[in-house]
């Protein structure tokens, strides 16, 4: 039982912080149904304007610091070194020290519920000056960025493990282009942590100090460093699960993932790109030059729409079994389009000078984040599940949660676009009573109400799974693709008995097609295979 | 309909570049996924293709990709020259707006504080009773926003645009309004304080005309 606590294998590490993680998305999933209860109707119903400002500032920063970074690096610091063919992360107290940072910050940050000012009441950025004590006073706040500062420094440690792993805990014969397309994203993912991250420790460190009497800060300058942080952040709960669709598109298609050269030069311009667009951000101040970040923002299209490309190409032609995990994927590409694209809209600056900090903008991340992230991360999931525990979830289901999240999501999200369009500024606690404005808003409250169900059926679905039988074989689903399949499912402590020769990005399924695998480096056409391919 | 000070029009030009092709491209992956969903569903007898690449395929693609950022680029460097609305500076040089009339705005929590040439100034009581501004129609009217404690916007949303006041900092920017339009929802959009729901701004256009007499008026009671 200790062990569970305290074990540094970089499996119960990874699934320690997916359980501290999914704590605290109950806890932000509580927060929001209380925001959607109080925005059901206009007028002020269930909580007062401090109240709200507490649900709004604790949800958002929350989902970022407690839930979605920690579960993204999460499934890195378990997925890796089984992919890279490795018995233990590198750095094994690097990361069990960042989960437990992850966990404790949490702590920290919510204690400020405790304090008679409240939480955290700035909002997720916390803008200087609003955030100094003469506008936040209180030790909740300052609980809040002390949380906040932990929380991203133990990211910070499980990038740094999940990195060095990749540099140099690699099998024999496993190249930097014949990584896992999941471990391509986690290093992606990492380098992102490890560069800006640091920004936020600072930006945070600097408030701290401002709010206890030191005058260093300039509104301005603080979200320069803020947005350093801020927009790479939004990659690292992006990355991650755009790995685990084209994971489960490849397996459950049998087919390699397609374009894979493409795919990595495509994520590491995805990664450059990423740390220059950040003060889109900052159109409206006037203060910076918006051309640039205009540029570098849109220029997005390009990699965002190679992986796209490249995943419905490894599906193209595929043997596609429509299990759970494959709606997911769907799901997923769907519905992160609209947020894709909708982020497109407001890298234009005057298209933002009207989107930003209205509704437009909420819809646009939650479809990103939401939409997006939290559907690759089920996909995920359910892909993963039987490695990680060795039972399959139930399909029946799965089915069901997914219906109940795609109706909750869009209901929730898409009137959100018409409310922002229409000048229904974000973090109001209160709307006028406008024509049209009711009805969307009590359709977006209903929706919250269907997430929630399809929560509460993932959790019985979980929970269910542990009355099942130990039955998964090593290879899951069949159609395994890298290393992680050719271990037992759950993995033994040092991972691997023996591994197999790596060829390619995809060894396992060049054991099913001996003969056919290609030996030279991946991504040169395949030559014909036995099985008629027909491309 | 574009001209000096008109933010709606370009706004309303790029929306209806980017989101027909937003709908395009939308439709263009749906039709794929019913495609993958009908014929390459797993079946007996169904081999899956052990093509990996195509380069041809995936360099043309790139470049249709590049060609619709550049598209969507040079729109809207385009829309930015023809209104040019954020120009701000950390000390602007005085000067007056293209009609000759500028309007400081101060923003504090949670109100206005409209300055108009002569001392005239407007100002609104304790949240939610809002400042009034007053402004002319059919002329450019030039802004000088700036804020007295945390950062605030200024947002119209009928104009489809908006401002950040940030302290220490000046934003200079001309707008245009317009007789019987619904300025109703204009208000501040950047979170400011738990009273921020209630920080919104009445606007008030009148011909130039009853706009002359008006300012007029409140700068001969000042003289008095």
């Amino acid at each position: 039982m200790i062990g569970a606590f305290l074990s540094t294998d970089h499996k119960v590490v990874a699934i320690r912080a997916g359980v501290v993680a999914a704590i605290f998305f109950a806890g932000a999933g509580v927060l929001a149904l209380l925001m959607r209860a109080e925005l059901a109707r206009p007028g002020l119903q269930v909580v007062s304007r401090a109240g709200y400002t507490q649900l709004f500032t604790m949800h958002g920063s929350t989902m970022i610091f407690l839930v979605v970074i920690p579960v993204a690096l999460a499934f890195c610091l378990y997925l890796v070194p089984l992919q890279v063919g490795s018995q233990q992360v590198s750095g094994a107290r690097w990361a069990f020290a960042g989960q437990w940072l992850f966990a404790l910050g949490g702590i920290v940050m919510w204690t400020g519920w405790l304090t008679r000012e409240g939480a955290g009441r700035a909002g997720w950025y916390a803008y200087d000056p609003l955030a100094r004590t003469p506008a936040t006073p209180g030790p909740g706040m300052d609980l809040w960025l002390c949380g906040a500062i932990m929380a991203t420094l133990g990211a910070i440690l499980v990038a740094g493990a999940v990195l060095t792993t990749i540099v140099r805990r690699r099998a024999p014969g496993m190249t930097m282009l014949r990584l896992p397309v999941f471990t391509w994203t986690a290093l992606a993912s990492c380098l992102l942590v490890v560069f800006a991250f640091p920004s936020l420790v600072v930006a945070f460190g600097l408030l701290l100090a401002e709010r206890h009497g030191a005058r260093i800060l300039d509104p301005i300058a603080y979200q320069h460093l803020f947005w350093f942080y801020g927009h790479p952040a939004v990659y690292v709960m992006f990355f991650p699960f755009v790995g685990m669709v084209a994971e489960t598109a490849s397996v459950l298609s049998d087919r390699r993932f397609f374009g894979y050269r493409a795919f990595v030069l495509a994520l590491l311009a995805f990664t450059a790109l990423s740390m220059s667009a950040w003060a889109h951000h900052m159109f409206t101040t006037g203060a910076v030059p918006s051309r640039l970040f205009a540029l570098t923002s849109t220029a997005l299209i390009l990699p965002a729409g190679i992986e796209y490309f490249d995943t419905i190409a490894t599906l193209w032609r595929g043997a596609v079994r429509f299990n759970t995990a494959m709606l997911f994927v769907f799901g997923f590409l769907l519905q992160f389009l609209v947020g894709g694209m909708s982020g497109i809209f407001v890298a234009s600056p005057v298209l933002d000078y009207h989107a930003q900090d209205s509704y437009i903008v909420v819809a646009h991340f939650h479809y990103t984040l939401f939409a997006g992230s939290m559907f690759g991360l089920f996909a995920g999931l359910y892909l993963y599940w039987p490695k990680l525990t060795g039972r399959y979830l139930s399909e029946r289901l799965g089915r069901v949660h997914f219906a109940l999240l795609v109706v909750g999501t869009n209901l929730t999200f898409l009137p959100m676009f018409f409310l922002g369009e229409q000048g229904m500024a974000r973090r109001l606690a209160d709307y006028p009573d406008r024509a049209g404005w009711g009805a969307l808003n009590l359709a977006s409250s209903v929706g919250a109400g269907f997430i929630a169900l399809g929560t509460l059926l993932f959790c019985v679905s979980v929970a269910l799974s542990f009355l099942r039988a130990r039955s998964a074989p090593a290879d899951a689903w069949g159609t395994g693709m890298s290393l992680e399949w050719a271990t037992s499912s759950p993995p033994p402590p040092h991972n691997f008995d023996a591994l197999p020769p790596v060829r390619s990005y995809a060894p396992l399924y060049d054991l099913r097609h001996p003969g056919g695998a290609p030996t030279a480096p991946p991504a040169h056409p395949a030559g014909p295979r036995p099985q008629g391919a027909s491309a | 309909m574009t001209g000096a000070a008109d933010t709606r029009g370009p706004y309303q030009q790029l929306a209806s570049l980017y989101l027909p092709i937003a709908a395009v491209v939308f439709v263009l992956v749906a039709l794929a996924l019913v495609v993958v969903a009908v014929r390459f569903r797993a079946r007996p007898g169904r081999t899956p293709s052990a093509r990996q690449s195509m380069a041809p395929l995936e360099i043309g693609y790139a470049v249709a990709l590049a060609i619709v950022a550049a598209l969507l680029l040079w729109r809207s460097f385009e829309a930015m020259s023809d209104s040019d609305p954020v120009v701000a500076r950390a000390a602007p040089a005085p000067g007056a707006g293209p009609a000759g009339l500028t309007i400081g705005i101060v923003a504090s929590r949670w109100n206005w504080r409209l300055a108009y040439p002569g001392g005239v100034v407007q100002t609104g009581g304790a949240p939610p009773r809002a400042a009034t501004l007053v402004v002319p129609a059919g002329e450019p009217v030039r802004f000088r926003l700036t804020s007295r404690d945390v950062v605030h916007a200024l947002w119209v949303p009928e104009l489809r645009a908006k401002y950040d006041a940030v302290p220490g900092y000046t934003n200079v920017f001309d707008l245009r309004f317009a007789l019987g339009a619904d300025y109703s929802t204009t208000r501040c959009s950047e979170f400011c304080g738990d009273l921020h729901d209630q920080m919104l701004l009445h606007v008030d256009v009148r011909t130039p005309g009853a706009f002359a007499t008006w300012l007029r008026a409140r700068q001969g009671a000042l003289a008095q």
